[in-house]
């Protein structure tokens, strides 16, 4: 089952990830993504808002949805992250590639 | 997965047997956890389940085909956060001392490196057909900030 997907704009989607980001639900991620991306929506936030937890397996699946977003021409961006997810991209540098954003509104400056 | 057993006033753990159990229950076990353990800080937390996450992922992932057991225990005293898991899997490739987080489009890697930023100490040996990993971090540079 993939995540629920809001529109912001008509090539703007929401991703809303709800609890833990981890290996039982990286899959779902990049589905949701591949899956977005395909019905047109190149920009793509990912609302961490609801994500309690993320490991490497999640970034992983951020990463390998990024890479799905930029190939098809769009973008990935991120808000919302709390503590914990913070941590974890800035122990491993992502957060420089994956530039964390308060809110879905402010990642495109819509 | 059954509830934490408490060791002692200090140690808690949990058996996880992968499959039909994943790596969520190894949070689950952290949660009721820290129902029991009001004075671990909020950072504590976070860098003690991820720890646990990627050690309990790596066992999983590292036996697709078959079922495997992992022990975990936790270990909080005044001094030290512990975390050691035992499990029955195949034996963990050789390991180099503070491997190094890998390139920014790679997708897999990032566990051990993770493991070894956020701990003061890991050890990993291979003993009766088991893995051991045992990670600590000191408690005294929390207490002081």
């Amino acid at each position: 089952m993939n995540f629920p997907v809001d529109e912001l704009e008509p090539d703007l989607g929401v991703v809303r990830v709800e609890g833990r980001l981890n290996m039982v639900t990286a899959t779902q991620l990049k589905d949701t993504v591949t899956e977005a991306v395909g019905t047109g929506k190149l920009r793509l936030v990912v609302d961490l808002t609801s994500t309690t937890f993320m490991d490497s397996s999640g970034l992983g699946a951020l990463i390998g949805a990024l890479k799905t977003a930029r190939a098809a021409g769009g973008d990935l961006r991120i808000a919302g992250a709390n503590e914990q997810v913070l941590m974890v991209l800035q122990l491993s540098n992502m957060d420089r590639i994956l530039r964390p954003y308060g809110t879905p509104e402010a990642a495109f400056g819509s | 997965m059954e509830p934490p057993k408490p060791l002692s006033a200090a140690d808690y753990q949990a058996v996880i047997r992968s499959p039909p159990e994943t790596v969520n229950d190894a949070h689950d076990f952290l949660d009721q956890v820290w129902q029991q353990r009001t004075d671990v800080s909020d950072n504590e937390r976070m860098i003690i389940e991820t720890i646990l996450s990627e050690l309990v992922t790596n066992v999983i992932q590292n036996n697709p085909h078959r079922e495997v057991f992992c022990d975990v225990r936790v270990r909080i005293t005044p001094q030290q956060l512990l975390i050691e898991t035992s499990d029955t899997g195949d034996e963990a490739s050789a390991l180099r001392p503070d491997p190094e987080m890998p390139e920014g489009n790679a997708e897999h890697g990032r566990g051990l490196p993770l493991i070894y930023l956020l701990a003061d100490d890991v050890e990993h040996r291979w003993q009766n057909s088991r893995n051991l990993w045992r990670v600590s971090r000191s408690r005294i540079s929390e207490q002081q900030s």
